[in-house]
C-alpha cells in the first residue's frame, strides 16, 4: 500500500546530510513525511487554517535557517516539532488566544464517558465487533484513513496535540509534555482520551454492516448518548 | 478490575506502561469479558491506523511552494534572506 522505492525512508543523518547538501528531493521527502501533521497541530495552537499555514511556513523556513546549527541532541523531527510549538505558542498568544493544554475537561482522566458504563462497571451495552478483515474493508482502507483523520481534527485541541505527538509522530511522552509545557500525568490522559475518541469514530463503520442496519431497516446506530468534550 | 477499569486502563496496557500486577489483572478480566476483549482489540487497530503514516500527505501546491523556498533559500550561501525569530 506505500507508495514505493521513490518513497524509501532516510534515517537521520543521511537526510540531514542531504538537506545541507541542498537535495531537494531529500526535502521534498521531508516535507511530505511532516506537513500535513504539522499542520494539524499547529490548528490546536491557533484555530485560524490560514494562520496556521502561516505558522508551519514559518517553521520551515527555520529548519532550512537553522539545520546548519542543529545540535543533534534530539531527533530532526522532534527538534522540527519543538520549533512548531514554539511558533504557534507565540501566534496564539498574538491572536489572544490562551490555549489551556492542561484543561482536561470534563470527567476527570476518564478516557471513556462513565455514562457507558452501568454502576457496577460492565459496559452499559455490549462492544460491536469490527467486522474488519470482509475484502469490501480492506479496499475501504482509504476510507477508513479519511475517517481517522477527520475524527483526529475533531478532538479538543490539547487531545489532538498529543495525539499526533504521540501516535502519529512517535514521541515518547516525557517529550510531549514537555513540548506541550503540561506535566506527564496530564499528557497521558489527553492521549488516552484521543484514542478512547477516534476508537468510537472507526466504530462507526467498522461494526458489522448487518446489525448495525445499512439501509434504515433499523434506525437505531451505534451512536450513545455521547457528547464532544 | 471492572469493564471500567480495563477502559481507564485500555491505552496503558497497549503501551506496555502497565505494572505487572495490573497488567495480570486486566488479562484476567479479557479472558472472562468478550466487551472488553473488543474494546481493547479496536484501541488497538485503531492505533496502528493513526500509525500508520501513508495517511500524513501534503498537497502538490504546498509541497511545491515549499521546495521553491528551498531551492531559493540555497542561492544566497549560509544565510537564506528567510530569516525570522
Ligand atoms: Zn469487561
Amino acid at each position: 500500500m506505500t507508495s514505493g522505492a521513490a518513497d524509501a525512508a532516510y534515517d537521520d543523518d543521511t537526510l540531514i546530510a542531504r538537506l545541507l547538501e541542498r537535495d531537494e528531493r531529500a526535502f521534498r521527502w521531508l516535507v511530505r513525511q511532516l506537513h500535513g501533521m504539522m499542520l494539524a497541530f499547529a490548528r490546536s495552537f491557533v484555530r485560524d487554517a490560514a494562520l496556521a499555514e502561516e505558522v508551519v511556513q514559518e517553521t520551515w523556513v527555520a529548519v532550512i535557517d537553522g539545520l546548519a546549527r542543529f545540535e543533534r541532541r534530539s531527533t530532526l523531527k522532534t527538534w522540527i516539532y519543538s520549533i512548531l510549538a514554539n511558533k504557534a505558542r507565540t501566534a496564539a498568544q498574538r491572536a489572544r488566544r490562551t490555549v489551556a493544554f492542561s484543561d482536561l475537561g470534563p470527567a476527570g482522566g476518564d478516557p471513556v464517558d462513565p455514562d457507558r458504563f452501568m454502576a457496577n462497571g460492565h459496559w452499559a451495552s455490549p462492544i460491536e465487533p469490527w467486522d474488519a478483515m470482509t475484502p469490501e474493508r480492506i479496499v475501504a482502507g482509504q476510507h477508513l484513513w479519511t475517517v481517522a483523520r477527520g475524527a483526529i481534527e475533531l478532538l479538543p485541541e490539547a487531545q489532538r496535540a498529543v495525539l499526533i505527538l504521540r501516535d502519529v509522530e512517535e514521541q515518547d511522552g516525557p517529550t510531549v509534555a514537555s513540548l506541550l509545557g503540561i506535566s506527564e500525568g496530564n499528557q497521558r490522559v489527553l492521549l488516552h482520551r484521543a484514542r478512547a475518541s477516534v476508537r468510537d469514530a472507526l466504530s462507526k463503520i467498522m461494526t458489522d454492516p448487518q446489525k448495525a442496519g445499512p439501509d434504515k431497516k433499523t434506525t437505531q446506530t451505534g451512536q450513545g448518548p455521547r457528547r464532544q468534550s | 478490575m471492572t469493564c471500567r477499569d480495563v477502559s481507564r486502563r485500555a491505552s496503558t496496557y497497549l503501551d506496555e506502561d502497565l505494572s505487572l500486577r495490573e497488567r495480570l489483572a486486566l488479562k484476567a478480566h479479557l479472558f472472562i469479558c468478550v466487551n472488553c476483549r473488543r474494546y481493547v482489540a479496536q484501541l488497538a487497530a485503531t492505533l496502528n491506523l493513526v500509525r500508520d503514516r501513508q495517511w500524513a500527505g501534503v498537497d502538490e501546491e504546498a509541497e511545491d511552494r515549499l521546495a521553491a523556498m528551498f531551492r531559493q533559500s540555497g542561492k544566497s550561501d549560509g544565510g537564506s534572506g528567510f530569516t525570522c525569530t
